[in-house]
């Protein structure tokens, strides 16, 4: 990967995909859904749940799980919304870039 | 490294942080581990990289700063600016511990530097000395020569001659060394002077150009 991946991309993608499943999902699943597309490292991640955690884009419940205890994730309201403008956000900025990878001229 | 000892380390570095942060991020990853299961322990160790990144991503977290994300193998940058601080507290550990030895050695080299100039200058300034006071001597040996000469002539001729002919000699070699006095006067001296200037000018400017 040659891009660098900023903390607001990071958190997008991280919202886009625990938005993927509606009962949420849980933190080791997260990981291996992100690596899958971004080659991050483990430790960056914890920060960004518990950053959506906080800013209450994501809202966590706990559940027994053959004797453990599973933390899941789940998108709330305001972190759908979130996602939505996320999802804006990039349209406009990938559409800019690949325009000027293809020599067109950037329209406002 | 093992689970374990990660987790063990991790509390540690995380002591200095509120109790409930400090007790859902260890909550995170114990479940993490869980979740890998044993068999993928080494993997997810590798993936995590140390406790001291996983607990330093977690306190800039709480401070606010953004953390950016770099692919895995470009967080040696990180690795490689700790390594330049020390190789800075090095170098300028080098150069204490040298000190002693090389500002003596700086300033009888510049003492050196210094005896030759003056001994040049202090050769030059003689020969042209001694020069101005054998022009004048030998000015003043041909007249006295001169005039004993014609006294001489009138009495014992031959006497009187060869006397004239030695204050002619005379004569000669102080006009020859006049000439040349007053040429060094004329010619070398402002040679050497504008020189001197021209190499101090060059010093200087090159400093200007420098910065």
């Amino acid at each position: 990967m040659v891009f660098n991946t900023g903390a607001a991309l990071l958190d997008a993608i991280v919202l886009a995909v625990v938005s993927k499943d509606k009962q949420g999902t849980y933190g080791y699943r997260i990981t291996q859904d992100v690596r899958q597309v971004l080659e991050v490292s483990e430790s960056t991640l914890y920060p960004v749940l518990r950053r959506l955690q906080k800013s209450d884009c994501l809202e966590v419940y706990d559940m027994e799980c053959a004797g453990r205890n599973r933390r899941y994730y789940k998108t709330t309201q305001q972190g759908e919304e979130q996602l939505k403008e996320y999802r804006e956000e990039w349209m406009n900025y990938s559409q800019k870039i690949t325009q000027i990878f293809e020599g067109g001229t950037v329209h406002e | 490294m093992n689970k374990n000892e990660f987790l063990r380390q991790l509390e540690n570095l995380l002591s200095d942080l509120p109790e409930e942060e400090r007790r859902e991020a260890m909550e995170y990853y114990v479940e993490y581990f869980d979740e890998a299961g044993p068999e993928k322990e080494a993997e997810v160790l590798r993936e995590l990289g140390s406790p001291s990144e996983v607990a330093h991503n977690i306190r800039e977290d709480l401070a606010g700063k953004e953390l950016m994300v770099v692919p895995q193998d470009a967080e040696d940058g990180k690795k490689k600016e700790k390594n330049d601080g020390w190789k800075i507290a090095c170098i300028i550990l080098l150069c204490i511990f040298a000190a002693p030895v090389v500002i003596p050695l700086v300033v009888a080299l510049a003492g050196a530097i210094i005896g030759i100039i003056v001994g040049l200058v202090s050769a030059v300034a003689g020969v042209f000395l001694a020069s101005c006071l054998m022009t004048f001597a030998f000015a003043v040996a041909a007249i006295i020569l001169f005039v004993i000469g014609i006294i001489k002539l009138f009495t014992i001729p031959l006497v009187g001659a060869f006397l004239l002919g030695l204050s002619l000699v005379c004569a000669g070699v102080a006009l020859l060394l006049g000439f040349l006095v007053v040429k060094f006067l004329l010619v070398a001296l402002p040679a050497i002077c504008r020189g001197i200037y021209k190499l101090c000018k060059r010093i200087f400017v090159r400093k200007e150009a420098k910065a």
